[in-house]
């Protein structure tokens, strides 16, 4: 029993770390695949996701929208969550490594927004 | 099984640069003091502090003195915790929150700690305007926008340490207050006994007693200091040996916090209560200054109010943002440009701006601090509950989680604080005041 990993515990809601050892979210959901034709079989985990929106996606739909209002006022053009394939995970501890930079994974979405519209108008931003 | 052994292989994140550089240095310990006494002033006493203290004088003589004991117990208990927490986890508290309730339970202590902070970030910044205001006899509606900037300036552009250390030194200068009550106080006795015995004479609405002791825990205990001293000792990246320091420096910030708050109420109660003076404007909060040390006197009270102030609002506003990024793992802090972390500087804007906004609708700073100080101390349950959780919780602390005597006085104390909160709001309902 010592390979067991229990998802709930200790994947959902850790912090991401990229490869250049950024703190690149939290583990907000995970996405797992089921057979249809043998729900005998497993579920595969597919990857984790993380950011505009995925921790909003389960709520009531006021919520949903407000949450996507609001990325698009922060200037996200298309909120939407990054799906980071569980391949990439190296490993998993106090945080979830993976094996992409942030770049790569598609995490500067919401950074990269901020810093267009307020903090890179700023004088040093 | 995994579980454990997946928390004790990489519970060293974030701290392997420490102990690769050789462990501790003396100097590192001078900060780490200065990052206590900071969050003592900036926490225990803020302009939050310095109104409800001088309020509960004027008003109560020394029947409110037994309320800082209790804030300062309970202030040094859970920022203990907050420290512990984070060094033992090598996560900061509301990262460890989240993951231990789920990202929909964190919600709770996340959105009412933001509530408080947005509240204490104008409480400062009325401070700091309601100051310029006096010496250069401008509205202070504005200078509320230029304190702002003022803030977010040096969050912007000074380093941690530096920041930490000036609004250290420069709350020092509050001490004028210690000054005000040893020339003030005739009767020592009744000061000294007043600490641990409360005295109800002249209470003649309950309610209003009660609201009053809510607004001084809220004063002394500001949620947003707990974030704040546990993102510090992440950002000076304390280790195992640093558990000492953190109880010490939990302690000495706190006894420096509360020996001041004393003072003002004393001081308070020995110029204001006898002339039956009541302190709905700022320049009643200077009386006690002026009447005892004069120019001089009003001098150094304006000078530490105005420190305590930017200290405080400093860390609110910056703990503000902490809190919303370590909920979602987003970067923060102040190492590196600005740019590095776009988001933790726009949040830190956003608190700023609602803290003008709400400083430009024209309420009346006074009522509004003694107001903001009580919803600080209705949210507080909602952060030092799950803190307690996590504190608690073997597999995240190991050996390091609650001793039964902390447990005890944070239990104590957490009871008083609903208590007193539940008895509260119908007897201020019922006597319409609310």
């Amino acid at each position: 029993m010592s390979d067991y990993l229990d998802l709930g515990e200790q994947v959902l809601d850790k912090g991401i770390v990229s490869a250049d050892g950024r703190r690149s979210g939290k583990v907000d959901d995970l996405l797992l695949e089921v057979d249809d034709d043998d729900m005998a079989k497993p579920p595969r985990v597919v990857g984790v996701l993380t950011g505009p929106g995925a921790l909003a996606e389960d709520s009531a739909r006021p919520i949903r929208m407000l949450a996507r209002l609001f990325y698009r006022l922060l200037g996200v053009s298309r909120p939407e969550p990054t799906l980071i394939p569980w391949n990439k995970v190296t490993r998993i501890g106090v945080v979830v490594e993976i094996g992409l930079d942030r770049r790569e994974a598609g995490l500067e979405v919401l950074n990269d927004a901020v810093s267009r519209r307020f903090i890179g108008r700023l004088p040093g931003g | 099984m995994a579980r454990e052994q997946a928390r004790k292989s990489t519970a060293h994140v974030g701290r392997t640069r420490e102990e690769e550089a050789g462990g501790a240095n003396p100097l590192r310990r001078v900060s780490a003091l200065a990052l206590g006494i900071l969050a003592g002033i900036g926490g225990f006493v803020d302009f939050g502090g310095v109104v409800t203290s001088t309020q509960a004088g004027a008003q109560y003589r020394y029947g409110l003195i037994w309320t800082i004991v209790v804030g300062l117990i309970g202030f040094a208990v859970f920022a203990e915790m907050a420290g512990r927490v984070t060094i033992s986890t090598g996560r900061t508290m509301y990262d460890v929150i989240r993951d231990r309730l789920g990202a929909r339970l964190a919600l709770l202590p996340l959105v009412s700690t933001t509530i408080s902070q947005i509240l204490t970030v104008f409480v400062e910044l009325a401070g700091m305007a309601l100051v310029a205001g006096w010496l250069l006899k401008v509205s202070y509606l504005l200078w509320i926008p230029l304190c702002a900037v003022l803030v977010w300036a040096i969050i912007w552009w000074a380093g941690f340490e530096l920041l930490d250390n000036t609004a250290a030194l420069l709350g020092l200068t509050m001490m004028v207050a210690v000054a005000v009550m040893i020339s003030t106080t005739k009767d020592w006795g009744s000061l000294a006994a007043a600490t641990v015995h409360p005295t109800f004479s002249g209470v003649r609405s309950p309610a209003a007693y009660l609201f009053f002791v809510i607004s001084l825990f809220g004063a002394y205990m500001t949620p947003y200091q707990f974030a704040f001293y546990s993102s510090g000792v992440m950002e000076q990246e304390w280790n195992a040996s640093d558990f000492l320091t953190n109880r010490v420096v939990a302690i000495v910030g706190t006894a420096f916090g509360a020996v001041v708050t004393l003072a003002l109420m004393a001081g308070a109660a020995g110029i204001l209560f006898p002339r039956h003076a009541t302190v709905s404007t700022f320049a009643a909060t200077v009386v006690p200054a002026s009447v005892t040390l004069g120019a001089v006197g009003i001098g150094l009270f304006l000078c530490g109010t105005f420190a305590v102030s930017l200290g405080a609002g400093l860390e609110a506003s910056m703990s503000g943002s902490y809190a919303i990024m370590q909920y979602y793992g987003w970067d923060w802090g102040k190492k590196g440009r600005p740019g590095k972390a776009p988001l933790f500087h726009f949040v830190v804007i956003l608190f700023l701006v609602v803290g003008i906004l709400i400083g430009e609708t024209g309420v009346n700073p006074i009522a509004m601090t003694t107001f903001a100080m009580a919803v600080g101390a209705v949210t507080l349950p909602f952060s030092f509950i799950p803190l307690m959780i996590v504190a608690n919780d073997r597999d995240f602390m190991g050996e390091q989680r609650n001793s039964l005597g902390t447990n005890l006085a944070a239990w104590l104390i957490l009871a008083l604080l609903t208590v007193v909160t539940l008895t509260a709001i119908p007897l201020l309902i019922l006597s319409g005041s609310l």
